[in-house]
């Protein structure tokens, strides 16, 4: 698994396109047979972090590519929920973040290899 | 000497400060003291200090309440700060000081002079929204503050969900 994160519209799916030769429709908000998965963000809040952690165990050590934005950047929000999802997000991302052979982080379009 | 360390939330942040404190405090034989900052209003607080305590269980640190003014009669220790994001908003929002910015630099720097201080901070400044007048100045003076605290710094590390990314110094 190789793991992409980055901020909001920073041309992610533009550099996973580019770099690994993926083509459109391998590209999907989902855990199917898609090679890229992409706002993995999305996922989180729609099923909740453990069936997500739990998919991701199970692709964790085949080719795919996991896209997210980060999102815990900002000021802490007000809302408790808000404030659960950022914390949720960042626990899914420390977990696939030790599990992935590859981070990149990508900003402005650029990828810099973290790990 | 000065570490510093930041990231948003959910980041790996606090975990990875609290291993550079405890090899500091390894190498040196030096006691390990936690400077907590946080000050609990409700249940969720409370969640928050029990999930850090259990994290830093049977690492040998030493507890020490610091919500307000943080204090400067320790020596040859290794001081774990967490975090600054909330020591500077009790400064400026519960306690009213004057001039945070420099209480909490001479603080950290009177510190460090004979103690290695470890510091946890918060990266608040990436979510392109408008403040209030009081949430923006508390943007403004953290910035403020780790950007001075950065050049004091031996070591600055941003986690990056785990993964520690040096923009300053060698790891310790």
């Amino acid at each position: 698994m190789i793991l992409v994160i980055g901020g909001r519209s920073q041309g992610k799916t533009q550099y996973v396109m580019q770099n690994f030769g993926v083509r459109e429709e391998e590209i999907a908000c989902a855990f199917g047979k898609n090679k890229v998965i992409v706002h993995l963000e999305k996922l989180i809040r729609d099923q909740g972090a453990e069936r997500v952690l739990k998919s991701l165990e199970e692709r964790a050590d085949t080719d795919c590519i996991v896209c997210c934005d980060e999102v815990g950047m900002g000021v802490v929000p007000a809302d408790a929920g808000e404030r659960a999802y950022r914390d949720e997000v960042g626990r899914v991302l420390c977990h696939a973040a030790q599990r992935a052979s590859r981070v990149i982080r990508v900003f402005a379009g650029l990828g810099q290899v973290i790990k | 000497m000065i570490c510093l360390f930041s990231g948003g939330s959910g980041s790996g942040k606090s975990e990875l400060a609290e291993r550079c404190a405890v090899r500091l405090s390894q190498k040196k034989g030096a006691p390990l003291l936690y400077f907590a900052t946080m000050r609990v209003w409700d249940e969720e607080g409370e969640r928050r200090v029990q999930k850090h305590r259990a994290m830093r269980e049977g690492r040998g640190f030493v507890t020490v309440e610091s919500p307000s003014r943080l204090r400067t009669d320790v020596k040859d220790s290794v001081v774990l700060l967490e975090c600054l994001s909330n020591r500077l908003a009790n400064a400026m929002f519960g306690d009213r000081e004057a001039d945070p910015v420099s209480l909490i630099r001479g603080e950290i720097e009177f510190l460090s002079r004979e103690n290695d201080v470890v510091i946890v901070t918060n990266e608040v400044f990436s979510d392109g929204q408008d403040y209030e007048r009081e949430t923006a100045e508390y943007i403004r003076l953290l910035g403020r503050l780790n950007c001075l605290l950065a050049q004091a710094a031996q070591l600055v590390v941003e986690s990056v969900y785990g993964i520690p990314v040096v923009h300053k110094g060698e790891l310790v």
